[in-house]
C-alpha cells in the first residue's frame, strides 16, 4: 500500500524524475530497509545500468501490474522503488486472488481496457491470448537493441521448458518470472526407518505408501491434489496421463479416454482411496502441505516450492527429515513433471510508449540480478525458489539459500526441469479454460467415486468434442 | 401437567442450546485462532491452553499486507449501497405496497429471480459497462452494481412491512394534515422499524461479504476486505491465524450494527401487535 | 351552529365497471347528528369516504358550508374522522395521538397539552395519556380515537362504526356518551352503521342506503313509521317488519285465501306487499291460519315466529303469548297497522 506511495502525492515532471532517480533510490532505501539493507551503500542500481539500453526511454509512463498474492511477488514488489528508480517508470501492483486473476485478465485484455500492462499469466492461456490477438509477441522486443541487450539479458539462459510454456508456435509471448516444478516429497526418516528408498517408479511409490500407511496412528501413506481445478487435480492427473503413455492429441483430435487415460486415471482413484486422508479429495495443495507439516502424511507429490512451507519452524514439525526425488516412472518408463510457470505477457492494447515502458518492467524483473535479489540476496525470510535460470539454479548461492530445504531438493527439481517434461505435459489449445474445468469435473467424480473413471472420461470426451467444435 | 410441562421445556432448551452451539462453535474457534501462532493453529490434537499472541492482530492492523484500508474500502462501499439502497427503496416500496397494479406478482418474481440468477453470467457485462463509463475500481462502479440486486430486493422486502401497515392509518394522518410526506415519516415510517432494521442489516451484510463483484469491479483503489483477505490464502500457503484475525476484524462492525439494531427489530415486531383491522 | 353544513349533489362513484353509488343526493344541517344507515354494501361507508375526501367522486359535487371541496384534499376540509378500527398511531402515547393533528398545524407545544388534556376530559381518559396505544382496552382506544377527533374543534365529525368493535354492554353505554358528546359540542356529525338500533337512537335524521341509491332520509321515527320502500321496510325494526304478497281489492287484502280489511281503499285491483311491524301482529280467532314455531322469550320482550303456508312471520310482544310451539293459531293486525307496497316498485303506497 504504502509502497507505490512513496513517490509522493506530487507528480514531479519528467526531467526531475530522471535527477532525482538517486535520491529517490536513497529514499527508498530508507523507507525499505527490508528491500535494500542487503546491499552496500554504493550505486544499487549499477548491475541493471551494465545493459547496453537507454532504461529511461520510457520515463514518465505508469503501468498497472496483476500479480496474485504470494511471497515470490512480494519481494519484487519490495524491489519497485529499484525499478522506478532505475527506468522512470511508475508501476502499480494489484494482487488479485488466484482464482480471479485469470478471469480478470481475459476480461481487461478481451475489453482492450489496457488496465494491466502486464499480469502474472497462466501459460495455459497462452493459446487463447494468441488466438485473439490480445498479447504482442515478444520476438520483436527480444530482437529490438533499443529495448533489450541480448546479451545481458540472456534470454536463453531463462529454463527451456517454461520459455517453451509461454511460447505459441515457436514465438515467445511471455517471459517466465518465477515457476515450479512437481517432485516427490517424502519423510526421509519414516523412509530409513523401513529401509525404503525414493520411489524409481509409480509401483514402487505405492508399495511405499502401503508400507508407511497407519491410519490408526494417523498416518497416511501418501497425498496427491484431489480437489477440483484446472490448476488443482488437472496440475497431477496430467502428469500421471503422460508417464502412462498417454498423448492428448490422437490424429490431431484432442482424446481424453484414450485406455492409457483410464488406466491412469484409476490408478489415481485407487492410490488413492488407499492410502491417503480420506478428505484429500477435497485438497489443494497447501492442505498437503500443512498434513505433511504435522506429520500425519509420508509423502506427496507436489510443487518443489511448496518446501517454504514444510520448513517453515513455525508451522512444520518435520524440519530436518525431509528429501525429494524425481517424479517416479510411469508404466511407459516416463517421468513427466509440470512445466509451470507465471510470465509476463505485453497486453496488446497498449500504447507503443506503455508497452516499452512494460517490456522494461519484464526484463527488469526476469533479469539474473532481480531474480537472486529476490531470491538468496532478499534480506526477508521468503526466498524465492522458483528463480528462472538455469544458472542460477547451479550456483552456490542458491544452494545455499536452499539448504534448509532438505535432501536432494535442488537436483531433484533442476532435473526434473530439464529433462521430465515438454511442452505438451497439458493440452495447449485456446479452450484450455473450458477444457480444465470439464476434465478437473471428471477426475473428482471418479476420485469421490461417483463415476467409474472410464465413464466419467468418456463423458468428458464428448464435453470436449462439443467444446472444441464450438 | 406440570412435568409434562418440564420435559418440553427441557428438550426445547438443549435443541436451543445445540442450535447455538453449533452456530457460536466456528465462531468461537475462529476467534481462538486468531490468537494463536500458525503452528499451535494446526496443531492435533488442538491445543485448549495455548500462548496468546497479538502477533496476528498486529499483522492484519499495522503489517505489510494490514487490511485498514480494505476495512475503509468495504465500509464505504457498503455504507453508500445501504444508504442509496434505503433512500430509493422506501419510497418505492411505499408506492408498491400500496397502489395495486396488475404486475404485481410478476414483479415479486422479478426480484427473486434477480436473487437466484448466478453472479457469473452478470460480472462479464458488468464489467463492459463499467469500464465504457470508465468506472472501474471506483467506488462510485461497484456502488451502482450493488445496488443492482439489493435495490430489487430491498423494494421486496420493504413492500410486505408497507402493506402490514393499515390504510386507515394512513388516511387517518391524511385527516390529520399531515400531507403525504408527512405521513410517511411520522406515521407509516415508524411502524416498520423493524422492517427498515432487516432490510438495512441484509443489505449492508450483503454489500460487506460480497466478493465476486469486488474482485472482479475493483481494484487497487477499491479493494475490499473480502479481496484483501486473500493476503493470508495464497497459492503457497493459508495463513489460518491471520486469515481467523482478518475475520474477526471483518465481523466486529457487522455484530455492532446487528448489537444495535437489534432494540429496533425487536420494537419493530412489538409495535406491530395493535394494528387494526383496516380495509383490504 | 351555522358552521357543518353538508350537501352531496349527484355523487356517482364507479369502480372499473361497476358502480357503487348511482347519483345520491343529500343535505346535512349544522349541528346535526346524521346517520348513515344500511346493509354493508350498500355504499354508507363510500359516501363517508367521499365527504372525507379519501375517495375521489367519479361524478357529482360535495359542498360543506356552500363551498365545492369536491376537489380539496382530506386535510384541507376541516373534517375529522372516527375509524372501525380506531387506527391510532401505536408507537405514539395517547398524549401525542391526541395532539397529532394539532402539531401538524404547527400548534404550540403548551396549547396542545391544554387542547390535549381537555379532548381526553371529554371522553374521561384523562388518567391514560402516557400510555401507547398497546396498552389499552378496546373501549380506552376508542375514546382516543374520539377525542383526536375532537382535539382541533372541526366543523364535521365523521364516525365510521366507530362501535362496532365493542362489546355488546358497552356499546350501549358509549352510544349514550357519544350521543350526548356530540350534543355539547354542537358539531355536525354525520355516523355510518349497519346497526339500526344504533342509528334510531343516536339519529336526529337517516338517510337509508340500499345498493349505491339513497331509499329514504327522514327522521328515525318517519323512517320507522313510515319506510318508503318496502326493503327500508325489510331492514328496520328488530326483527324486522313481516312482508307478505297480498292482492289489494278496493279496502280488503286477500293473503292466501285469507282476507283482512285494510283503512286505504284501491281504485283497481293490484297485487301488493303488505307489511306488519311484528308488534302489530295479534293473534285470536281470526285472520290468517298460521302454526307456532318457536317462541323466544327474552323476559321483557318475546318473540315469536309462526309459519303461515310458506311464510314466516314474526310477533313480539311484552311478554309470552299463552300458546305452545306447534300450535295452531290465527293472525290478524289492525287495519291501519297495515303498510301496503306495489308489488313491482316497491314504493310505498
Amino acid at each position: 500500500m504504502s509502497k507505490q506511495d512513496r513517490i509522493g502525492p506530487v507528480r514531479p515532471s519528467r526531467r526531475r524524475v530522471m535527477q532525482q532517480g538517486a535520491a529517490l533510490s536513497a529514499a527508498g532505501m530508507l523507507g525499505a530497509p527490508f528491500a535494500s539493507s542487503a546491499f552496500a551503500q554504493g550505486d544499487e542500481l549499477a548491475p541493471y545500468r551494465s545493459a547496453k539500453i537507454d532504461w529511461k526511454q520510457a520515463a514518465g509512463q505508469e503501468i498497472t501490474v496483476a500479480v496474485i498474492p504470494a511471497s515470490y511477488f512480494e519481494n519484487l514488489i519490495s524491489l519497485q522503488p529499484q525499478f522506478e528508480a532505475l527506468t522512470g517508470v511508475k508501476v502499480r501492483f494489484e494482487k488479485v486472488p488466484p482464482g480471479q486473476i485469470r478471469q480478470k485478465a481475459v476480461l481487461d485484455l478481451s475489453s482492450k481496457t489496457a488496465t494491466y500492462a502486464t499480469h502474472a499469466a497462466d501459460p495455459m492461456y497462452f493459446p487463447l491470448y494468441v488466438a485473439n490477438k490480445w498479447v504482442d509477441p515478444l520476438d520483436r522486443y527480444l530482437g529490438d537493441a533499443k529495448l533489450t541487450d541480448r546479451a545481458w539479458f540472456n534470454y536463453d539462459d531463462i529454463i527451456k521448458a517454461w520459455r517453451e510454456a509461454d511460447s505459441v508456435d515457436g514465438k515467445p509471448y511471455g517471459i517466465p518470472y518465477d515457476g515450479e516444478v512437481t517432485v516427490q516429497v517424502y519423510r526421509k526418516d519414516l523412509y530409513d526407518a523401513k529401509g525404503l528408498k525414493a520411489a524409481d517408479t509409480l509401483e514402487q511409490l505405492v508399495a511405499n505408501a502401503k508400507a508407511l500407511n497407519d491410519p490408526g496412528n494417523r498416518m497416511y501413506g501418501l497425498a496427491l491434489r484431489g480437489f477440483a481445478g484446472a490448476g488443482q487435480n488437472m496440475y497431477i492427473y496430467p502428469s500421471i496421463f503422460r508417464s502412462f503413455g498417454g498423448q492428448w492429441f490422437k490424429d490431431k483430435v484432442l482424446t481424453v479416454n484414450s485406455p492409457e487415460a483410464v488406466a491412469a486415471l484409476t490408478w489415481y482413484v485407487d492410490t488413492l482411496s488407499a492410502y491417503a486422508p480420506p478428505a484429500v479429495r477435497n485438497w489443494n495443495w497447501p492442505d498437503i502441505a500443512d498434513a505433511f507439516s504435522q506429520g500425519t502424511v509420508a509423502a506427496y507429490i507436489d510443487a518443489h516450492s511448496s518446501a517454504a512451507v514444510i520448513t517453515n519452524p513455525e508451522k512444520s514439525k518435520v524440519v530436518g527429515k525431509i528429501a525429494y526425488a524425481r517424479w517416479p516412472k510411469g508404466p511407459s518408463g516416463k517421468r513427466v513433471t509440470s512445466i509451470w510457470n507465471w510470465g509476463f505477457p505485453i497486453n496488446a492494447a497498449l500504447s507503443d510508449k506503455a508497452k516499452a515502458a512494460t517490456w522494461l518492467f519484464i526484463t527488469w524483473a526476469a533479469s539474473a540480478e532481480t531474480q537472486a535479489r529476490t531470491s538468496w540476496k532478499f534480506a526477508g525470510p521468503a526466498k524465492r525458489s522458483g528463480i528462472n535460470r538455469v544458472s542460477l539454479w547451479k550456483s552456490p548461492e542458491f544452494a545455499a539459500a536452499m539448504k534448509g530445504a532438505g535432501d536432494n531438493f535442488i537436483p531433484a527439481a533442476l532435473e526434473s526441469l530439464e529433462h521430465d517434461t515438454d511442452v505438451d505435459w497439458r493440452p495447449r489449445v485456446p479452450q484450455w479454460p473450458a477444457i480444465g474445468d470439464t476434465m478437473a469435473t471428471a477426475v473428482q467424480a471418479a476420485l469421490v467415486g461417483q463415476k467409474k473413471p472410464k465413464e466419467a472420461l468418456d463423458e468428458a470426451q464428448a464435453r470436449i468434442a462439443q467444446i472444441m467444435k464450438g | 401437567m406440570d412435568r409434562h410441562k418440564y420435559w418440553r421445556r427441557l428438550v426445547l432448551a438443549v435443541v436451543a442450546g445445540v442450535g447455538v452451539a453449533v452456530w457460536v462453535f466456528p465462531v468461537l474457534w475462529a476467534l481462538a485462532t486468531s490468537f494463536k501462532t500458525e503452528r499451535d493453529v494446526l496443531a492435533y490434537p488442538p491445543v485448549w491452553l495455548f500462548e496468546p499472541t497479538l502477533a496476528n492482530y498486529r499483522e492484519v492492523l499495522v503489517g505489510s499486507s494490514s487490511i485498514v484500508p480494505n476495512l475503509w474500502s468495504s465500509l464505504v462501499v457498503a455504507t453508500l449501497t445501504t444508504v442509496l439502497t434505503m433512500l430509493i427503496a422506501l419510497p418505492a416500496a411505499y408506492a408498491l405496497g400500496r397502489l395495486r397494479y396488475p404486475a404485481k406478482r410478476a414483479s415479486g418474481f422479478y426480484v427473486l429471480g434477480t436473487q437466484m440468477l448466478p453472479p457469473m453470467g452478470l460480472i462479464i457485462p458488468y464489467y463492459l459497462v463499467l469500464q465504457k463509463m470508465g468506472a472501474l475500481d471506483t467506488y462510485a462502479g461497484l456502488t451502482v452494481i450493488y445496488l443492482t440486486f439489493a435495490l430489487p430486493f430491498a423494494i421486496w422486502l420493504m413492500v410486505s412491512y408497507f402493506e402490514d401497515v393499515p390504510f386507515e392509518m394512513e388516511e387517518a394522518a391524511l385527516l390529520d394534515r399531515a400531507g403525504r410526506l408527512r405521513t410517511l415519516w411520522y406515521v407509516i415510517l415508524p411502524q416498520v422499524r423493524g422492517g427498515i432494521a432487516v432490510t438495512t442489516i441484509f443489505v449492508f451484510l450483503n454489500a460487506w461479504n460480497e466478493f465476486m463483484f469486488a474482485v472482479v469491479l475493483g481494484g487497487n483503489r477499491v479493494r475490499t476486505v473480502t479481496v484483501a483477505m486473500f493476503n493470508f490464502i495464497s497459492v503457497e500457503q493459508t495463513q489460518w491465524a491471520k486469515v481467523a484475525a482478518g475475520a474477526m476484524l471483518a465481523m466486529l462492525p457487522v455484530i455492532l450494527i446487528g448489537f444495535f439494531a437489534q432494540r429496533h427489530i425487536v420494537k419493530g415486531l412489538t409495535v406491530g401487535a395493535v394494528k387494526g383491522g383496516g380495509r383490504r | 351552529m351555522s358552521k357543518g353544513s353538508v350537501r352531496l349533489e349527484g355523487i356517482v362513484k364507479r369502480h372499473g365497471a361497476t358502480t357503487v353509488l348511482h347519483g345520491v343526493d343529500l343535505a346535512i344541517e349544522p349541528g346535526e347528528f346524521f346517520v348513515l344507515l344500511g346493509p354493508s354494501g350498500s355504499g354508507k361507508t363510500t359516501t363517508l369516504r367521499i365527504l372525507a375526501g379519501l375517495e375521489a367522486v367519479s361524478e357529482g359535487r360535495v359542498l360543506m358550508d356552500g363551498v365545492d371541496v369536491t376537489l380539496e384534499e382530506p386535510g384541507e376540509r376541516d373534517v375529522a374522522m372516527v375509524f372501525q378500527s380506531y387506527a391510532l398511531y401505536p408507537h405514539m402515547t395517547v398524549a401525542q395521538n391526541i395532539g397529532f393533528p394539532l402539531k401538524m398545524i404547527g400548534t404550540a407545544a403548551a396549547e396542545i397539552r391544554q387542547a390535549v388534556a381537555d379532548a381526553a376530559a371529554k371522553v374521561d381518559i384523562g388518567h391514560l395519556l402516557a400510555r401507547t396505544p398497546g396498552q389499552l382496552s378496546g373501549g380506552q382506544q376508542q375514546r382516543v380515537a374520539l377525542a383526536r377527533a375532537i382535539v382541533r374543534q372541526p366543523r364535521l365529525f365523521l364516525l365510521d362504526e366507530p362501535l362496532s368493535n365493542l362489546d355488546a354492554k358497552l356499546r350501549v353505554e358509549t352510544r349514550l356518551e357519544l350521543h350526548a358528546l356530540q350534543r355539547s359540542l354542537g358539531a355536525t356529525a354525520v355516523y355510518v352503521t349497519h346497526d339500526q338500533e344504533e342509528a334510531m337512537t343516536l339519529a336526529d335524521r337517516i338517510a337509508v342506503f340500499m345498493d349505491g341509491r339513497i331509499a329514504q332520509v327522514g327522521t328515525p321515527r318517519e323512517v320507522f313509521a313510515q319506510p318508503r320502500t318496502v326493503d327500508v321496510a325489510g331492514f328496520i325494526g328488530t326483527p324486522p317488519m313481516n312482508l307478505l304478497p297480498a292482492r289489494w281489492e278496493a279496502a280488503t287484502l286477500t293473503i292466501g285465501t285469507d282476507r283482512l280489511a285494510v283503512a286505504a281503499r284501491t281504485e283497481a285491483p293490484r297485487d301488493v306487499t303488505v307489511g306488519v311491524r311484528p308488534g302489530d301482529v295479534r293473534i285470536g280467532a281470526t285472520g290468517l291460519a298460521a302454526r307456532v314455531e318457536r317462541i323466544e322469550d327474552l323476559g321483557d320482550t318475546a318473540i315469536t315466529s309462526f309459519t303461515a303456508g310458506n311464510r314466516l312471520i314474526k310477533q313480539k310482544a311484552d311478554r309470552a303469548p299463552d300458546v305452545r310451539e306447534g300450535e295452531s293459531v290465527r293472525l290478524s293486525f289492525a287495519a291501519e297497522a297495515a303498510h301496503l307496497f306495489d308489488r313491482a316498485t316497491g314504493a310505498r303506497l
